[in-house]
């Protein structure tokens, strides 16, 4: 029996009298590359945000590692961020700072390690997804593409056990894409890392992830594994894997 | 009736001729022709689609036939969506049902969260004084740097102009009295106790409570804020703490050196109106100029400055979504900025009289 490290219970979420999650409930295992689906808008990275304890006051409990996100303070929040990477759905790099400055920013603040082994792990970083010459660059002169593979080297500059992605794929040139999924298998793989993915790439799924998590209207309407999940009679959910590997709707 | 196209560019004319038509008709039975019509796009079709309710507000009822396959097809894509959707927020309420919730609304909204972000603000501006973590180096210094070096010469400049010319208006009167020498007092207290620290906040209001509020609310609406949050670092004491510290350093002096200038521009006016020289008017100035005064300028600077950062942070995270609220901000900051200078400045006023 696999460690559960993601427990989420009936969450809720409205804005503005508009209610978009409702009761959402689901968990995560150790290990798992878990894919949540769902149509534009129906609520997704609201529940990433979610998860991460941005919106502390929201109904319902997200469980992390054993700890009630509801109930962080200064200090705990700290240490339970170093175990998190998030990847945000538009980069949301620090624009005021270079690229290597914004994925070093973690390490100087949380640990003690001296300016050259640093830089050495910013440039390893940059070059697990091919970003080596972006490194004195501001995150205004990048590319749609460039950003995102920056901020996925900022997400896993820590080494997290725990992994966010916001759509990392979106965006990216086929073969772009399939690098980024080997990188994601890889550390999961190397590193155990858990990942947490939302993502509309079909392809991309059905290379990397064990777990499918469908959002639809701000219900959860499938969790189960992959295989399940393409065999699975919910029509939207059909639909998806239908369209997406190339079927008609 | 219709001629060959009806699109975008001709569908207004199209709907202003028929309303007419409509006003001036006496048949109650219309029949619309669209044999000739060979090109129609959305805006045409939805034309179209309206005239019958269009024409019912004239009670007329009418036909419209004739269309060729092409342009049925056309308006079969472009039809009216049925709307059925309510806006949550447009209730019909009496004028003091609204006006009750708009103050209550602006006391939970601004000043309840606007209290919590000066105690937070305060909270970690002690705490973070000695630890250098939570924050970039070099911080600090970029924020003195951008807050109140760059501010030096405009301050400067406009406290002298001001100088100038409350000298000026002043040494008509004093003239009148023969009491030219005390010009020296009038200008040096003026400057010292209220101008300086006035002219110095407003103008640090102006440049930096409109680019804190918009730094701030920029990199909310891209979600910077949330990512430092889930690096484990507070927005606060990363992005704000800086330049409360930044601010408090720098604004005395810039207020200590927008008083010379000020009172250097009531020198200058006094040489030329009132035949006071520099050498007398530099004389007279340790007589007239207080510690108190002194120290009173330079403690309303330091809470200047903090009024400054703390509107401009608490705008930038009011932020609604989009570029556009970043402006809206920006400008309620130095707005509000400014007000709440002035306010100050009247109760430490009061405070030290
Ligand atoms: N800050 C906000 N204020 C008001 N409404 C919001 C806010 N953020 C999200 N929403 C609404 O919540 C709903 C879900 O948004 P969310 O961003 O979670 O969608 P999503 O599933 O991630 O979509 P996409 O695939 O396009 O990224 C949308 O209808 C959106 O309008
Ligand atoms: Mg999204």
């Amino acid at each position: 029996m696999q460690e559960k490290i993601i427990d989420v219970k009936n969450l809720s979420v409205s804005f503005d009298e508009r209610q978009i999650l409702e009761d959402v409930s689901f968990s995560v295992n150790q290990g798992e590359i878990a894919v949540i689906l769902g149509e534009s808008g129906s609520g997704k990275s609201t529940i990433l945000k979610h998860m991460l304890g941005l919106f502390p006051l929201a109904p319902g409990t997200v469980t992390i590692f054993g700890q009630d996100i509801a109930e962080l303070d200064e200090d705990i929040a700290m240490k339970f961020y170093r175990k998190l990477g998030v990847f945000y759905q538009n980069g949301a790099l620090l624009n005021s700072l270079t690229v290597a400055e914004n994925i070093a920013l973690p390490l100087e603040q949380h640990t003690d390690l001296p300016a050259d082994i640093i830089e050495d792990l910013v440039r390893t970083k940059l070059s697990l997804v091919n970003l080596n010459h972006a490194f004195h660059l501001y995150p205004s002169q990048l590319s749609g593409g460039m950003l995102k593979r920056a901020a996925l080297a900022r997400a896993i500059i820590m080494d997290p056990p725990l992994l966010f992605c916001d759509e990392p794929g979106a965006g990216l040139d086929p073969v772009s894409l399939a690098t980024l999924d080997e990188l994601i298998l890889n550390l999961r793989d190397q590193l155990g890392m858990t990942v947490v993915m939302v993502t509309h790439e079909v392809t991309s799924i059905l290379r990397i992830a064990n777990k499918v998590i469908f959002v639809n209207k701000g219900r959860i309407a499938f969790e189960g594994s992959l295989e399940e999940a393409q065999i699975s009679d919910v029509p939207e959910l059909r639909a998806f894997f239908r369209v997406g590997t190339g079927g008609k709707k | 009736m219709l001629n060959n196209k009806l699109t975008i560019s001709n569908t207004a004319e199209f709907l202003h001729d028929l309303d007419n038509l409509f006003r001036k008709t006496k048949e109650t039975n219309l029949t619309i022709d669209l044999a000739k019509l060979n090109e129609i796009d959305s805006a045409g079709s939805l034309a179209i689609h309206q005239l019958p309710e269009i024409a019912a507000k004239y009670h007329i009822s009418i036909k419209i036939e004739n269309a060729d396959e092409k342009i049925k097809r056309k308006m079969e894509l472009f039809r009216p969506v049925a709307v059925n959707f309510t806006n949550p927020r447009e209730k019909k309420e009496g004028l003091f049902m609204v006006l009750g919730e708009k103050t209550s609304h602006f006391f939970t909204e601004y000043v309840i969260s606007f209290l919590y972000l000066v105690s937070d603000i305060l909270y970690w501006s002690i705490k973070d004084l000695f630890s250098r973590k939570h924050r970039r180096k070099g911080e600090v210094i970029n924020q003195a740097i951008s807050i109140g070096v760059n501010a030096l010469p405009i301050v400067m400049a406009m406290a002298f102009i001001i100088g100038l010319v409350l000298a000026l208006q002043s040494s008509f009167q004093l003239r009148n009295f023969g009491a030219n020498v005390y010009i020296v007092d009038l200008t040096v207290i003026a400057m010292m106790a209220e101008m300086g620290p006035l002219i110095t906040a407003i103008m640090v209001a102006g440049r930096s409570g409109s680019s804190i509020a918009a730094e701030i609310a920029t990199m909310k609406v891209t979600a910077e804020t949330d990512a430092l949050q889930t690096m484990g670092l507070n927005p606060i004491r990363f992005v704000v703490i800086p330049k409360i510290y930044g601010s408090l350093i720098t604004l005395p002096f810039l207020t200590i050196l927008a008083c010379m200038a000020g009172i250097i521009g009531g020198a200058v006016a006094a040489n030329f109106y009132l035949d006071i020289t520099p050498e007398i008017f530099f004389n007279r100035m340790p007589l007239v100029l207080y510690q108190k005064d002194i120290l009173t300028g330079i403690f309303k600077s330091l809470c200047f400055a903090f009024i400054i950062v703390i509107t401009g942070t608490f705008f930038g995270f009011k932020v609604k979504e989009g570029a556009e609220g970043v402006g809206k901000s920006t400008t309620s900051a130095v707005v509000a900025a400014i007000a709440l200078v002035i306010i100050a400045d009247l109760v430490l006023g009061i405070l030290f009289y």
